[in-house]
């Protein structure tokens, strides 16, 4: 019998071109970690008379990358290991069905399949897929099976866990250092405070922000936050990297406007959408010019965003409708009363050079004539 | 009310960042008719005005921001009465020579005077331009620089008062 393989299609922008995150194929670690597992209990319960599995029953045995195929990122998945193969193999195959399984029919609404204590595999398996994101298997009987962050949720609370992790990157205030504890406390726009370790390669940035703190400096941390049922943020158990934001940071004070609600303005005041905060955000950071100031942003009653420069002697401020994607650029010489006003169109890259193009001037230090 | 009686305007916390406010702070949306709600400063503190504002329901102020009588009069600025809005002493500042729904000059005068203000507020180690607000807003040196560095402005406004009888007999007055 040839050693099994699998085919699974990660489905999502980051797999477009055959390409794949390498923080991705750490969740398949995990998966081979419940692919053993399951084949075990498969093979106590072809053989009830026994108590435990042979003894190296997986030894060497493990999941190797072999390639990976058109599609949006297809991976094949060979089963590796020589002579203990031999034994498992079959097993192996049965356990990779079984968990398949088990994903649609917890997509489907019905009981998992698989008992409580092995869906926690689930924890580190799919940790790493983005909203949109899936997993894709080819189920043995026909049809497919797919494992999305909502599904791996799902799964989870089947598995009577009382908390799991996540993979994420927060915003907040660094509100004390615990050197002691080897931690540091970052304190999120709610209010909550969650600990987190301090490593030693972070040191210098976190108590950078810590000193900040009164200035409202933002950090941003990403790593793998602990949640419970309830989805209470509790602890960072790791950070992979974190990095102060400009006090100016155009993303953050982007998702800051994005919690506001209607009638925000004292009872008036419609709240700017969300999906075109971040639309607006991403493009600001792909199309702005990185040597410009960045501007202060406000939200506007209508539910557009306000953004304003002072450049000398220059007030800038530009209007976004951030709908039509369209702004109206109004710059006013505060002495001269001079003034240069004329609409953008920043869906299109020729608006967004016309006004870094302008602003650029506006910044160009006056020499002696 | 006397030309130095402040007018005091509350400050929504998201039209402050990195205690900048912005130049919408003092312009009017025309859902209100062109019209600024201010409070008169001889009848109330900036300090009560605020904490009155902030404990209705829905309102929300990071601080209070003022302009005076006599610089509203300097600027051919008309202030009148709107006991309708409010028992005490609420005023409204409106736009009322910007012609439509955008008081581009209201909003011109407003970065003039951020501009000097912020520059005062260097001189004089003021931290910001706010006469009372929440914790983290610095207060210190408003009330004794009142109209510092303000007087170049040219409002494109009106400021209404609650305590002149109208002209027209009416609840409004203008100065």
């Amino acid at each position: 019998m040839p050693p099994p393989s699998f085919k699974p299609e990660l489905i999502g922008d980051r797999f477009a071109d055959h390409q794949v995150p390498l923080e991705v194929l750490k969740d398949f670690a995990a998966f081979e970690e419940l692919l053993m597992e399951v084949a075990k209990r498969e093979y106590l319960e072809d053989h009830p008379d026994r108590l435990r599995i042979p003894k190296g029953f997986t030894k060497g045995v493990e999941l190797r990358l072999a390639a990976i195929d058109d599609g949006s990122a297809i991976l094949t998945l060979v089963v590796a290991g020589g002579l203990a193969l031999m034994d498992t193999s079959d097993y192996i195959a049965r356990a990779h069905d079984k968990i398949v399984d088990t994903i649609a029919n917890i997509s489907d609404g019905r009981a998992p399949g698989l008992p409580p204590e092995l869906l926690r595999y689930f924890d580190r398996f799919g940790r790493s897929l983005l909203e949109g994101e899936s997993v894709r298997f080819q189920r043995a009987q026909g049809g497919q099976s797919s494992l999305t962050p909502e599904v791996r949720e799902q799964l989870l609370r089947a598995s009577e866990a009382e908390e799991w992790t996540e993979e994420t990157l927060l915003k907040g205030r660094v509100s004390a250092t615990l050197m002691a504890n080897g931690e540091f406390e970052l304190e999120l726009a709610n209010g909550a405070k969650l600990r987190a370790p301090l490593e030693q390669q972070h040191q210098g940035t976190v108590i950078e922000a810590m000193t900040e703190y009164g200035r409202g400096r933002t950090l941003a941390v990403k790593g793998v936050v602990r949640k419970n049922r309830n989805g209470h943020l509790k602890q960072f158990d790791s950070i992979e990297h974190v990095n102060l934001l400009h006090t100016l940071d155009v993303e953050t004070r982007l998702e800051e406007l994005g919690t506001l609600k209607d009638r925000w303005l004292n009872g008036k005041g419609i709240a700017p959408d969300r999906a075109r905060l971040k639309a607006l955000a991403e493009n600001f950071d792909k199309n702005f010019d990185a040597a410009l100031p960045l501007p202060h942003l406000y939200p506007t009653t209508e539910g557009g965003v306000l953004a304003e420069w002072t450049l000398g002697n220059w007030s800038v401020s530009l209007e976004i409708e951030i709908g039509a994607q369209t702004a109206q650029y109004e710059a006013l010489h505060l002495v001269s009363d001079e003034t240069s006003e004329f609409t953008l169109n920043l869906s299109e890259l020729a608006g967004w050079t016309s006004l870094n193009d302008e602003l650029r001037q506006l910044t160009v230090p006056v020499g002696p004539e | 009310m006397t030309e130095a009686t402040l007018l005091l305007r509350q400050i929504h916390p998201t039209f402050v960042q990195n205690s900048r406010v912005t130049s919408q702070a003092f312009r009017p949306t025309p859902k209100d008719e062109n019209q600024l709600s201010a409070d008169n400063g001889d009848k109330i503190s900036a300090g009560d005005a605020w904490m009155r504002f902030s404990a209705q329901p829905e309102c929300s102020s990071a601080g209070v921001m003022a302009v005076s009588q006599g610089e509203c009069l300097a600027c051919a600025v008309h202030v009148v009465v709107r006991t309708e809005f409010h028992t005490s002493s609420i005023a409204i500042w409106t736009s009322r020579h910007s012609g439509g729904t955008k008081p581009t000059r209201l909003a011109r005068s407003w970065r003039r005077r951020r501009r000097t203000a912020d520059g005062c507020s260097k001189r004089n180690n003021l931290q910001g331009q706010f006469a009372y607000g929440e914790s983290g807003i610095k207060l210190a040196g408003f009330t004794e620089k009142r109209g510092a560095g303000w007087g170049s402005c040219v409002m494109d406004a009106c400021i209404y008062g609650r305590d002149d009888e109208p002209p027209d007999g009416s609840a409004n007055t203008h100065y």
